[in-house]
């Protein structure tokens, strides 16, 4: 997520609070889709959009249609192409987005399944939108610690 | 860092032509490409399959790819 808000802000038009509200929106979304039936996550994430900041109506619809496949991808119908064809997207762009979603799953299950932490260079980008915390308990998780393992800023009691 | 232990980039010729072109650009192979060395036949499969679907090679634009990218990753809950 963090590397790909990296290269997002790179390409955003709007501004860097919208950028963050964004981001942030995207992850709290998936937290609360987690707590519900797989379905009903589902369209919580897709009524959600609506309130994503920065984006335009192509955005809006596109989202729509990704977040479905990325969440729920068994509840995924026909229907679901309506509102991104209606948006002006053609075959084409479909299955451009079909495929962005298919290909970064695939890319965010092996950097979760062998412990792949963030590069270096994302790291600002990472404290910017989570906090230094987050960012030191991934850093643990892809050392192979637990996040209360981490290195202990402030001394205490030693070993 | 990650799980299972890697080559060097430059480990064998096949890996060092795979991994130059960040080293042209100054930086690190991208941790979540540097996984797949042991596998160099998919490693490089995989970057022939990401520049054809995004990094420009959608018809969407670099903002629309990163738009869906982060919304997958971050409902994926995948901090990467």
């Amino acid at each position: 997520m963090v590397s790909h808000a990296a290269a997002l802000r790179e390409h955003w038009e709007g501004t860097p609070d919208d950028w963050r509200a964004l981001v942030r929106q995207l992850h709290e979304a998936g937290v609360e889709a987690g707590e519900l039936p797989l379905r009903t996550g589902a369209a919580h994430l897709i009524l959600e959009v609506d309130r994503l900041p920065g984006l335009d109506d192509v955005d809006r619809a596109l989202l729509r249609y990704a977040l479905r496949l990325a969440w729920a991808p068994g509840s995924v119908s026909a229907a679901d192409l309506a509102g991104p064809r209606e948006a002006g997207l053609n075959d084409r762009a479909l299955l451009d987005i079909a495929q962005i979603v298919a290909c970064f799953s695939y890319m965010n299950r092996l950097a979760d399944g062998m412990g792949v932490g963030l590069d270096p260079r994302s790291h600002g980008v990472a404290r910017d939108l989570f906090g230094a915390q987050a960012l030191a308990d991934h850093m643990a998780w892809a050392a192979g610690r637990s996040p209360s393992d981490a290195p202990d800023q402030g001394g205490g009691d030693g070993m | 860092m990650p799980w299972i232990t890697l080559p060097d980039d430059e480990a064998t010729p096949q890996l060092a032509r795979l991994t130059r072109v960040y080293r042209q650009e100054g930086r690190e192979t991208p941790a979540v490409i540097g996984v797949m060395k042991p596998n160099p036949r998919a490693l490089r499969a995989v970057l022939q399959m990401n520049s054809a679907v995004t990094f420009g090679g959608s018809t969407l634009g670099r903002r629309r790819e990163e738009l869906i990218s982060t919304a997958v990753s971050a409902i994926n809950d995948c901090f990467y």
